[in-house]
């Protein structure tokens, strides 16, 4: 092991460590901005009654809404990036039961109320090719 | 080393020649074998790039402008026998590899002192990672997500050009005293 070491060593100039030390700077410079792009195209909540636009939620700011429709109150919920349902009329509860969304492309369905939330975006991947 | 030319050394050039058809030949198997493996990492288009120490190899031995068509060659004769030719990945391999190839005769020109073959050779995978990212946005899918896989692209390039100047260098360093080229 030490040999081989002595071997890498010996094949590196100057040079290349500055590039190595370079590039990792230049990833790791490159990383908050993936995060950054990451929940800017997530950062909105659409929320409609009927098809229409009742609240628009930041995602970044914690808070409640409440919708009235035609059969009752639908309570929603953004906490921590994310979305969900906390009280809505209808026998199934689906919406309540989808749990919390945060991704583009998400969406939460409450039928009996009308009213639906959507996370607007894609998914960010259409294909994948190798 | 300056390229042989064919009213220099009549045997010299021809001898070039051979060994850039040999080197070609030998691209085209690393290319298609390294292709069937498993990717290392789930990155789509990640791969140790093997068949760049060959192209790296007719870049010192042979000039640049050798290398730069055994690049090419290497892509196109590659992905015809992988049986990937004209799809997407083969059009993306042949592009990194271009620009790879562009970029490693040009620090080889320029950078190299500073630079040493390993230098050289990271910054041939990066380039080929990234132009490979460019030519997917335009190409295929234009969503800026893809640039979230820059870090990564860079990183591995940094970790795959690491590896294949190392096994370059080593290599290089035996056969040209075997073959009395260096």
């Amino acid at each position: 092991m030490r040999e081989f070491l002595r071997t890498v060593k010996r094949y590196l100039t100057w040079g290349d460590y500055m590039l190595i030390a370079l590039v990792l700077l230049g990833a790791l410079a490159t990383i908050p901005l993936l995060h950054k792009n990451a929940d800017a195209s997530g950062r909105w909540a659409i929320v409609r009654l009927d098809g229409q636009i009742v609240h628009q939620l930041s995602l970044a700011k914690d808070q409640e809404v409440t919708v009235v429709g035609p059969a009752g109150e639908t309570v929603i919920q953004v906490q921590g990036g994310r979305v969900r349902v906390l009280r809505s009329p209808g026998a199934q509860e689906i919406c309540m039961r989808q749990g919390w969304i945060h991704k583009p492309g998400e969406a939460l369905i409450c039928l009996p109320n009308h009213v639906t939330i959507e996370i607007p975006g894609d998914s960010g991947i259409d294909a994948i090719s190798r | 080393m300056t390229p042989y030319t064919r009213s220099t050394l009549p045997e010299a050039w021809l001898l070039a020649r051979i060994l850039f058809a040999a080197l070609l030949a030998l691209g085209i198997v690393v290319y298609v074998l390294e292709g069937f493996f498993p990717p290392l990492v789930p990155v789509p288009g990640a791969k140790l790039g093997l068949s760049n120490i060959v192209v790296l190899f007719a870049m010192l031995f042979l000039g640049h402008g050798s290398g730069i068509l055994l690049a090419i060659a290497r892509s196109i004769l590659g992905s015809f026998l992988a049986g990937t030719l004209f799809s997407p990945g083969a059009l993306l391999s042949l592009a990194g590899g271009l620009v790879s190839a562009l970029v490693v005769a040009f620090s080889l020109k320029r950078l190299r002192p500073p630079l040493g073959l390993v230098g050289v050779s990271i910054l041939g995978a990066i380039a080929h990672n990234v132009t490979q990212l460019v030519v997917a946005y335009f190409l295929f899918v234009q969503v800026a997500g893809l640039f979230y896989y820059l870090p990564f692209m860079l990183i591995l390039g940094l970790i795959s050009g690491l590896i294949t100047g190392l096994i370059a260098v080593y290599l290089f360093e035996r056969l040209g005293r075997e073959l009395g080229l260096a």
